[in-house]
């Protein structure tokens, strides 16, 4: 890993920097802590072949394993629904963010706010910026950065890498998810 | 890598650098469309390469052609316009005034401007642009060779697209609504300037739209429009303006009107939903336009009109049905004819319910019944 400045130079964090994700087990155990976890999805999610591959089958495993909801900004919802992920709803950017960040908001299926969200898919500056009004509007709720550029606004994001290095991350968390499932279905039976 | 990661727009131009270096320009030259030429990536190179420079080199065949008609800035837009289009634009017939503002920040270059003014001139809204937009819609050609000025009419009428001259012309936009609410509506132009924003706001179908907005000077212009009711969409660049004024349509208890005639509160659902706000992408705005054009005043004609393009677009650019269309319905003569077997269903699942049209105005002053009101 390389990389623990703001991606975009001009895009400052201030004293309170994000923590870097240095392994998996950092995601599952704030998971594990979470009670209203959310995944948002930016329209860049459907860009380049690489990156949409990675992410898609990232939010999916999120989804399939955890149940966590997924809502999507832009106009991608259609093309994420044909890659088998179940939406909870589509909203701006901006919209989401101000949802977000009022604590009397009841969430997409009316039980209440959530304290865990998890951000990919926007483009740099757009990102930096719902980070930013998270962390100043939301301090309770924990924002990770799942893309491959350091995002100082965040309460936890990936260092800046090179897209072989962050696949190799992201196969890891998936197989920490697969395994824990797992384990947590030997469990029930085993009950 | 230090030029992409100064580039505001994030352009690839490490690769296209390298590639360059084996003789082959056109990744540069790609990228000449979308650079908005600031050049950071010059003072961020640590080996001292002249990027921008090279990349304008490498796309210099492109710029050599780079010849457009561009309709002539008309100026303001005449009374005699206003008292055409006056009426359907209140009543809805016209579904929308669409301002194409504001700078050249584009996140991906200049054609998507010119695509949204084609979209919805086509659409026979009323297209008017200013400033570096009006050029940047003039630089498109469509595929029979034709720019949009050459392709759309320049009236201010339905389906036009108006020049209106120098982004100071700006003033001349928000004239035509003020216009709008003096000729067809006789509302007094002197020291009157909330009860003509509550006629805009409550009637007058415009939206703003500054794509590549950047300055101060196009914030202050974005503010001019929001604070006589025009709803205004930026860019993605736009959010570092870090001020959004942003609606709640889950709140239903934010959405009420007086009725002028009776002085009763009206639930009217979110129109306009957002006064100003950034979109993510060229489609997320079409579709933010054709929503943001929705005004308590519109007809069911109207009302069903511009709901014909709000789903029209959001199935066609998001491939999915809208989830807030019962927000907007009415009564059943607001469904539009073509779509009423579809939407039914839906609406009768989300539990549609019949809401008056009322005379719609946030003024106590302008309620008629009241002692000291409006006669």
């Amino acid at each position: 890993m390389s990389g623990q400045d703001s991606w975009i130079r001009a895009e400052m964090g201030g004293t309170k920097q994000a923590s870097v994700i240095t392994k998996p087990e950092i995601l599952m155990a704030l998971l594990k802590k979470a009670k209203r976890p959310l995944i948002i999805i930016g329209h860049e999610i459907i860009s380049d072949r690489v990156r949409t591959d990675i992410l898609i089958r990232m939010v999916s495993e999120f989804q399939k394993t955890k149940r966590i909801p997924i809502l999507t900004t832009s106009h991608i919802a259609g093309q994420v629904m044909e890659r088998g992920i179940r939406l909870s709803g589509v909203l701006g950017s901006m919209e989401i963010i101000d949802r977000l960040r009022d604590p009397t908001w009841n969430g997409c299926d009316g039980n209440g706010q959530y304290d865990l969200v998890f951000i990919a898919g926007f483009s740099y500056a757009l990102g930096s910026l719902l980070f930013s009004a998270l962390k100043q509007n939301a301090p309770q709720t924990k924002v990770i950065s799942l893309d491959p550029k350091y995002h100082p606004h965040a309460t936890w994001s990936y260092a800046n890498m090179k897209t072989d290095s962050w696949k190799a991350e992201i196969d890891r968390l998936i197989d920490l998810l697969h395994s824990e499932n797992t384990h947590q279905k030997m469990e029930e039976i085993h009950v | 890598m230090e030029c992409t990661r100064a580039c505001p727009n994030e352009t690839p131009l490490p690769e296209a650098m390298k590639q360059a270096a084996t003789g082959d320009l056109s990744f540069l030259a790609d990228i000449y469309d979308t650079c908005i030429g600031c050049g950071r990536c010059d003072d961020a190179c640590n080996k001292e390469i002249p990027i921008h420079s090279s990349l304008v080199a490498a796309a210099r065949e492109k710029v050599l052609n780079e010849k457009y008609f561009v309709r002539a800035g008309r100026g303001a837009i005449q009374d005699i316009e206003i008292r055409e289009v006056g009426g359907p634009i209140v009543l809805g017939e016209i579904p929308g005034v669409v301002a194409f503002v504001g700078c050249a920040n584009f996140p991906n270059g200049a054609s998507e401007v010119a695509e949204m003014a084609r979209e919805f001139a086509k659409r026979r809204y009323i297209a008017v642009a200013t400033g570096c937009s009006a050029m940047a819609i003039g630089m498109y050609r469509n595929e029979d060779g034709q720019t949009p000025y050459e392709e759309f009419h320049g009236r201010f009428d339905a389906g036009g697209i108006v020049n209106a001259g120098s982004c100071v012309s700006n003033a001349h936009i928000s004239g035509a609504a003020i216009k709008i609410a003096s000729i067809f509506a006789k509302r007094n132009l002197r020291g009157n300037y909330e009860e003509i924003a509550d006629y805009v706001y409550n009637r007058v179908g415009a939206v703003g739209v500054a794509w590549g907005a950047m300055s101060q000077k196009a914030a202050a212009i974005a503010a001019g429009f929001w604070r006589l009711g025009i709803p205004v969409i930026v860019g993605p660049h736009g959010a570092k303006y870090r001020r959004m004024l942003l609606g709640r349509k889950d709140h239903d208890e934010n959405w009420y009107v007086f009725d002028s005639r009776t002085g009763e509160k009206v639930q009217v659902g979110p129109v306009p939903e957002h006064l100003f706000v950034t979109a993510e992408t060229k489609e997320e705005a079409m579709v933010l336009i054709a929503k943001l054009c929705m005004r308590p005043n519109d007809t069911s004609r109207g009302r069903s009109m511009k709901l014909t393009h709000y789903i029209d677009l959001y199935k066609r650019l998001y491939g999915i049905m809208p989830d807030d269309l019962h927000l907007f319905i009415r009564s059943p003569a607001d469904i539009p004819i073509t779509m009423k077997e579809e939407l039914l269903p839906i609406l009768q699942e989300r539990g549609m319910h019949d809401r008056i049209i009322p005379d719609p105005t946030l003024l106590k002053s302008q309620i008629r019944t009241q002692k000291g009101g409006r006669s």
